[in-house]
């Protein structure tokens, strides 16, 4: 951990659409918004999260690429490992973000993505749908829906699962501040196991601008819900950081 | 009314009415954000980019009330106070952004423009490095995106004459104050900056800042919007088509303000002629015109003031003559302190500028710039060519006229003559060697001494015997500008 924060901040300060008060998935929270990267942007992030669970606890590091590489559409190319009992494991994922609106007087910003992800030998493919708004005098509503596709599920796995997440943004110390957003959102994951449930988590996290566009991000995340058994987290810590340029 | 901007629309860009998002991302450079090398000046233009945004969210949100007394209050209070970074406006102004998103794309692609130039500018480019690469990022910004701002000269009196203009100014005094505040500050930065070696940046924004907080935020009773080559007359002559945008992506940001501060439009009508004043600037509007030419009075009038291409005509002004604010009738051809024709194309460069008073003014000589900077109260800033085209000497002045350079060897000819010759018997170099060589060129100089800095500024001239006030039409072709409807 020590060491990842040092090649962190070792990295060259410069950098866009990275903003604090734009959400990407997984930095802290998961959830997405419907805000693509402007046309040429590239952008980094890195992750860590660690999770306590009622079996043994998991860590995990994650980084992504994401390249503006249209209007209104990028990709993204992540990488990440994870570490459970001494176990590991490492998966990837290829996005295409794709914004639909912006928000305007007669629409949400709305906007749509793919995700193919590797998981050992398991692929999945998944479908969100995006949409945002303003909330208040500075806050941002967020729901994202998705629909993941298991390309070869095992019997006892489900072949379509579902997930949504509704969330809530807003600025905090303006207007003397304009650095950070507090977020806070609800998920609800099915399980993929067919026996099991849904499970509901409560995550609240921070966005904070650190350099000219440079994010750094902490973000704390509950299971308080879980039906039929399935899989519930007492407490999930993440912190991360993006950099557009 | 209605009918003609129902017909307006069918014009507009598909962009324009669009919902999709479509930005663009800055040309990726090595120079980005090096305006952090001069950390006073990158913070005070992240809290300009907060002033605006404060101020557009509380025009629409019903906060118009406060908008002079708290919403002022809050402005200044982030001005004295600057944030570390530049915001995100459309955090701070989210129901602008909501309600014209095409007009916060047109703004920021060039503020975009605005702040990579300053990078380039800041950065440790070479003068002729820099050159070529405001020349890419303006290429890259013209082309790159369908929302930019024409750099033709537009004429502003025709800009400044539409139904809603002139209700902010006067509805909204000190906050309007702030706004040109801001745009005299986006436009003095250039020639602070433009060919000035590094060691002196800091010194001169001592200066630059000092006018700024002093005078130029709270200044009710301007004129008219501060224009780019009132600033940067070097910078607008070498680039101006930049300066052409700037100064109406600034005209832009003042008929927002009017349309949105007009309260016989609803909300409608505002976010139409916020469209049709948005197409007004657009340089796809203009794209079959030329520089020079043009109807006067038109929305195409593109004629600009002779000797100077990077400004379009002003209010009562001719090609041959403008009122400036605070400075009276003037012509950009001739030296203003002394009225002789000053070197122009690729001599231009030897052309001397004097910083004073929230102005910038070429001159013909060093003595002139001394001189003129004299006549006006404050700390002045001089940029003098010397010998060598690519050493600019600049000096930083206190209020008492004693000036600092970092330029130590600079010394200085001057045998005081008739000014049609004064680019000849006043002169700075870079050292005493080049004063020598220029006294053996000039044998009529043999015996003149070479003054340090400090014998030099305690100087005075004659009153030039060639000076000649330049008289207008009118005295003051603003005064009652809108409250007599000028248009």
């Amino acid at each position: 951990m020590k060491n990842l924060l040092l090649l962190l901040t070792a990295l060259p300060i410069s950098v866009f659409s990275i903003d604090h008060s734009k959400l990407d998935f997984g930095r802290p929270l998961r959830i997405d918004d419907a805000h693509p990267l402007a046309l040429g942007e590239m952008a980094l992030k890195f992750g860590v999260s660690s999770v306590r669970s009622h079996s043994s606890p998991k860590h995990e590091f994650e980084t992504s690429y994401l390249y503006g590489f249209a209007p209104a559409m990028h990709v993204e190319v992540g990488l990440g490992s994870g570490i459970e009992s001494n176990k590991s494991e490492a998966d990837g994922h290829v996005s295409l973000f794709i914004g639909l609106t912006r928000e305007t007087p007669s629409t949400f910003a709305a906007a749509v993505r793919f995700d193919a992800r590797f998981e050992d030998a398991n692929t999945s493919l998944l479908a969100r749908g995006i949409l945002g708004g303003r909330m208040g005098d500075y806050g941002k509503w967020h729901f994202n829906g998705d629909i993941v596709a298991q390309l070869d599920p095992s019997f006892w796995k489900r072949s379509f699962s579902l997930a949504a997440a509704i969330g809530y943004s807003s600025p905090i110390g303006m207007p003397r501040d304009f650095t950070q957003t507090i977020v806070a959102a609800i998920n609800l994951n099915q399980s993929l196991v067919k026996a099991e449930g849904w499970t509901s988590s409560f995550a609240i996290g921070l966005r904070k601008q650190i350099g000219i566009r440079e994010v750094m991000d902490i973000g704390l995340e509950t299971d308080f819900l879980a039906s039929k058994g399935a899989p519930r987290n007492a407490l999930k810590v993440v912190l991360g950081y993006s950099k557009s340029f | 009314m209605t009918l003609a901007i129902a017909l307006l629309a069918l014009q507009f860009p598909a962009w324009m009415t669009s919902p999709r998002p479509m930005e663009v991302f800055r040309l990726r450079a090595p120079h980005n954000d090096a305006v952090y090398n001069i950390p006073r000046l990158a913070r005070d233009l992240n809290a300009v980019d907060v002033g605006h945004a404060t101020a557009y969210e509380a025009l629409v949100t019903g906060r118009q009330s406060i908008l002079e007394t708290k919403i002022w209050q809050r402005i200044v209070r982030t001005l004295e106070n600057p944030p570390s970074f530049k915001p995100d406006e459309s955090a701070i102004s989210p129901r602008f952004a909501k309600l014209y998103g095409e007009l916060e794309r047109v703004f920021d692609w060039a503020h975009i423009l605005h702040a990579q130039t300053i990078d380039v500018l800041a950065s440790n480019l070479s003068d002729a490095q820099k050159e070529a690469e405001i020349e890419r990022l303006w290429n890259y910004y013209r082309t790159r995106a369908p929302y930019a701002i024409t750099g033709l000269p537009m004429n502003m009196e025709f800009l400044d004459s539409q139904p809603y203009s002139g209700h902010f100014r006067i509805k909204y005094p000190k906050v309007n104050a702030l706004f040109w505040g801001y745009h005299w500050l986006q436009g003095a930065m250039y020639d602070m900056l433009y060919r000035v070696p590094s060691d002196m940046w800091e010194l001169s924004y001592d200066v630059v800042r000092d006018q700024y907080f002093q005078r130029e935020l709270w200044d009710t009773e301007r004129d008219f919007m501060p224009m780019f080559a009132e600033q940067s007359p070097r910078f607008a002559a070498r680039f101006p088509q930049l300066a052409n945008a700037f100064d109406n992506l600034h005209m832009l940001h003042d008929m927002v303000n009017d349309i949105l501060a007009d309260e016989s439009l609803d909300r409608n009508a505002k976010h139409q002629e916020i469209r049709k004043a948005i197409w007004m600037v657009l340089d796809s509007t203009h794209a079959d015109c030329k520089s020079g030419r043009g109807e006067e009075k038109s929305l195409h009038d593109h004629r600009h003031m002779n000797g100077m291409p990077g400004i379009g005509m002003m209010v009562g002004s001719t090609p041959e003559l403008m009122y400036m604010p605070r400075m009276g009738w003037m012509g950009m051809e001739d030296c203003h302190h002394c009225s002789m024709y000053m070197p122009d194309e690729e001599l231009r460069w030897r052309r001397a500028t004097v910083s004073v008073d929230g102005w910038t003014m070429e001159v013909r000589c060093p003595l002139c710039a001394r001189d003129m900077a004299a006549q006006y109260p404050g700390r002045a800033i001089l940029r003098l060519p010397t010998e060598d085209p690519n050493r600019l000497l600049v000096l930083v002045g206190d209020e008492m006229g004693n000036y600092t350079t970092t330029m130590k060897e600079a010394v200085f000819l001057e045998v005081e003559g008739e000014h049609p010759e004064c680019n000849r018997w006043s002169h700075a170099f870079t050292s005493i060697q080049a004063f020598r060589q220029y006294v053996r060129e000039n044998p009529q100089y043999k015996d003149a001494k070479p003054y340090t800095l400090e014998e030099w500024a305690a100087l005075s001239g004659k009153k030039p015997a060639t000076y000649r006030k330049i008289e207008g039409p009118v005295e003051n072709p603003y005064k009652h500008w809108h409250k007599r409807g000028g248009r």
